[in-house]
């Protein structure tokens, strides 16, 4: 097994990391600041595919434009599903926002079916994203880059905003207590669908890109990812952000390694392996790799 | 004008009345001492003038406006400022990141001075400025809720059990404290349950029982009473 083979290999796995980073960050978010566990959250991803899939000749002009409006059209569909769906349940057990978010989620894949149809639709691409480069020995698609380099603007960007700006402090103390932090003047509301925003906007963005990686969506493209996703949130540590971005990691190393690694017949089982990886971590360390372990919140 | 006012307030946990028709007043600028046993109802009060329990019956009037069913952020932007029961750190942010919450309503461009004001009072959070507020020791984290409170710059402050916990001698440097911030004209409403030392600083007390007041006047004269001398001064 050549060297060459193992950066490739590492490389891939930082492709298909980033994807599920982007999609983990926004559950661990969501899950941080409410609690909630948002089964539909991998749909508002699959939301910006099909979307864009319809927009593209559009919006080909400007691949810069195709993404914030689909990325935009994704944020702004979580923020009115935090406002009909799930406001109205805040103080309920976590369990009814729970069940809620799988109706949400089966809202919007059935819906996508009655808009497009079910069957798979072509995502168009670029040609800068479609090709291959060669660095050295490895060969890097177009797609593939740009998906690690927005992952890492993205990271830069949140850290700098949790940490430096007044909202995004506010949004860690209504995280860490909620009737403290109202006690501070916050409206809780706004951190809150500031969180929601956020995560979807960031699932639109993770959906843009998982067409050009794979050419093609359909209604059904969400549900998978966005339980990798909340796989790898659990593994870094649900409710971080350093946490999300750690576990997408580790989850798409392990699955692009689990596959490059054993035998052809194996790669079949690589969900199974990636849902056992997560007994693993549990087993070891219930509250992941980067969670507190919380009893703080009444 | 009343700081404020609480006429006949009831507080129900479930089927449990907390607060069974309390009535209170405040005088601006005064230090009132709320005393009483565990479960006299004294925290449940400091919460449902804050906002962040809200009560069944009764009304409660600050600066002359009713506030009762305000949610608790309104209540803080009128001037109050509540540290809570357990001090109610933000443990996973510094003790920077806690100060600048504190003063989550005032103007970015004031925020600096009045931190810069609260660690004057309590320079031992100079040192542990950039650590979280989890790592700090007990002492530590009731003068980080008290200057928390303070950054907020408010005209109501209210402390739940401030030396809950503490070495007599950080309590009596809490209080100390207290007494000086509210030389500014600060109006303080404090729950203790060191009630030998709340009333060496308070200038009125209210005793509170099993969810009803049982007595109030002014602090030199409750000290002098038996019953409360008995209850909570340790008196025989």
């Amino acid at each position: 097994m050549s060297s060459g083979y193992i950066t490739q290999q590492l490389i891939n796995g930082l492709a298909i990391g980033s994807l599920y980073a982007l999609v983990a960050v926004g559950l661990s978010m969501v899950y941080g600041i409410l609690r909630l566990i948002n089964f539909a959250h991998g749909d508002l991803m699959m939301i910006a595919g099909m979307f864009g899939a319809t927009l593209f000749l559009w919006l080909s002009k400007s691949p810069l434009l195709f993404f914030m409006v689909l990325a935009l059209l994704a944020g702004l569909l979580g923020l009115v599903f935090e406002r009909i769906a799930y406001r109205p349940l805040r103080g309920a057990p976590e369990v009814n926002l729970l069940i809620t978010s799988f109706a949400v989620s089966s809202i919007l894949q059935v819906g996508m079916q009655m808009l497009f149809s079910s069957s798979p639709r072509r995502f168009e691409t670029v040609a800068s994203l479609s090709r291959l480069y060669q660095i050295g020995s490895v060969q890097i698609r177009g797609a593939d880059m740009a998906t690690f380099f927005i992952t890492l603007l993205v990271a830069v960007l949140l850290t700098w905003f949790t940490r430096r700006t007044r909202t995004g402090i506010a949004m860690r103390a209504v995280s860490e207590n909620l009737d403290t932090s109202m006690l501070m003047g916050i409206n809780p509301s706004r951190p809150i669908a500031l969180a929601f925003f956020i995560g979807s906007f960031l699932a639109g963005v993770a959906g843009v890109l998982w067409g050009w990686k794979y050419g093609q969506v359909d209604p059904l493209i969400g549900f998978l990812p966005g339980l990798k996703a909340f796989v790898a949130a659990v593994i870094g540590g649900i409710g971080s952000i350093p946490g999300a971005f750690l576990g997408g990691y580790i989850l798409g190393m392990a699955e692009v390694f689990f596959v490059g690694f054993l035998p052809p017949s194996f790669s079949g089982y690589r969900d199974v392996f990636v849902f056992s990886l997560l007994f693993i971590v549990l087993l070891v360390k219930p509250q992941g790799l980067l969670g507190q372990t919380k009893g703080r919140r009444a | 004008m009343k700081v404020l006012e609480v006429k006949d307030l009831e507080v129900r946990y479930g089927g449990i009345r907390a607060l069974k028709g309390v009535s209170l007043s405040l005088e601006e600028g005064q230090i009132t001492v709320l005393l009483g046993a565990n479960g006299a109802g004294k925290s449940s009060l400091l919460k449902a003038i804050s906002g962040l329990v809200k009560p069944s019956a009764g009304s409660i009037q600050l600066w002359g406006q009713e506030t009762r069913g305000l949610p608790a952020y309104r209540i803080t932007g009128l001037g109050v400022a509540h540290a809570p029961e357990g001090r109610g750190m933000f443990a996973s942010l510094s003790v920077r990141e806690n100060l600048q919450l504190g003063g989550f309503l005032a103007p970015s461009t004031e925020l600096p001075t009045r931190i810069e004001e609260a660690l004057t009072l309590f320079p031992r959070l100079k040192e542990r400025y950039n650590q979280l507020a989890g790592s700090l020791s007990g002492g530590e984290q009731q003068m980080l809720a008290l200057a928390r409170a303070l950054v907020a710059k408010p005209r109501l402050l209210l402390l739940d059990e401030p030396s809950l916990g503490l070495a007599p001698i950080i309590s009596q440097e809490i209080f100390r404290t207290i007494r000086q911030v509210h030389q500014t004209g600060l109006s303080v409403l404090v729950v203790e349950q060191n009630a030998r030392l709340a009333l060496q600083v308070a200038d009125y007390a209210y005793v509170l029982k099993t969810g009803e007041v049982e007595t109030h006047g002014l602090a030199n004269d409750i000290k002098g009473l038996e019953q409360v001398g008995k209850a909570y001064l340790g008196v025989t």
